[in-house]
């Protein structure tokens, strides 16, 4: 089974969708230290918030999974964009949290005339 | 311009979802009496192994698509997916996306969530299923629509 896209998605829309993930995994291989680092700093702390080309994001542990939140007021609130199960595991957490944040900083870093999805 | 070829339209699980439910409005017409004021409807789709993922990433990744389309033009739209696995006494929330578009959505303009997955840990057989709601302003009210569920739940070689 497929990506349900093959058929319906316009040429355009294929283009956009390959680089957007072509762009996640290049973040993810340019930034590999930089995340695992991060990762460390995120289970130690359970939340972190930065700024990313002048948005506000935060990532936030609970019990089992991890959230990316974004604020648009500046910092003052945050709305939930992400979530994904990594398991309450520290070793587990470490391992995906990298891929996480390449996920999330796509979101917010990739620029396209199309709605990033 | 790139196309994928390697397969064949996958299985949709369409369910069409007309706006009912208002929230926030005293308006909310009588159940069985009123036609729904605006035609909403949210199609989710059944989750797959993203070719996407795999050709760009050379990763595997459980991955779950929607789509939403009104007839009105709406405003602050945000469609959620989440991805649920299935397990031997109760389900597992895996993840979840949402896509949020300030601003306005012009009539019968097709906005899609391609962008909820999960990275496969192994190979392990595992079924899942996607469930997508939205919500928007239509006309100046806050309204939702019913949470949508792929129809099938195939058997994914994705642990995760």
């Amino acid at each position: 089974m497929a990506d349900y896209t093959d058929a319906s998605l316009t040429p355009r829309e294929l283009d956009h969708e390959l680089l957007y993930f072509e762009f996640m995994g290049e973040l993810g291989v340019k930034n590999a230290s930089h995340y695992e680092l991060l990762a460390r700093e995120l289970v130690k702390k359970r939340e972190i918030q930065f700024e990313i080309n002048h948005v506000y994001v935060r990532y936030a542990l609970d019990r089992v999974g991890c959230s990316f939140q974004i604020s648009k007021d500046g910092g003052e609130t945050f709305k939930e964009k992400y979530w994904v199960r990594t398991g309450w595991r520290k070793s587990a957490r470490i391992s995906y949290l990298p891929l996480f944040f390449a996920q999330c900083e796509t979101s917010v870093l990739f620029k396209n005339n199309l709605e990033p999805n | 311009m790139t196309f994928l070829t390697t397969s064949t339209k996958s299985s949709l699980s369409m369910l069409m979802i007309f706006t009912q439910l208002v929230v926030s409005s005293p308006f909310a017409p009588a159940k069985g009496a009123t036609p729904p004021m605006t035609k909403c409807h949210i199609e989710v789709f059944d989750a797959h192994i993203s070719t996407f993922i795999r050709r760009t990433q050379g990763k595997e990744a459980v991955k779950v698509n929607a789509e939403s389309k009104c007839d009105k033009p709406i405003r602050n739209l945000r469609l959620t997916v989440e991805i649920y696995k299935i397990g031997r006494f109760r389900d597992h929330y895996v993840a979840t996306h949402t896509l949020e578009i300030d601003g306005l959505v012009y009539a019968n303009q097709l906005i899609r969530n391609q962008a909820t997955f999960k990275y496969c840990k192994n190979t392990k057989s595992s079924k899942y299923y996607g469930i997508a709601h939205a919500e928007a302003i239509v006309n100046g009210i806050h309204m939702q629509t019913v949470r949508a569920q792929s129809e099938n739940k195939p058997p994914l070689k994705c642990g995760t």
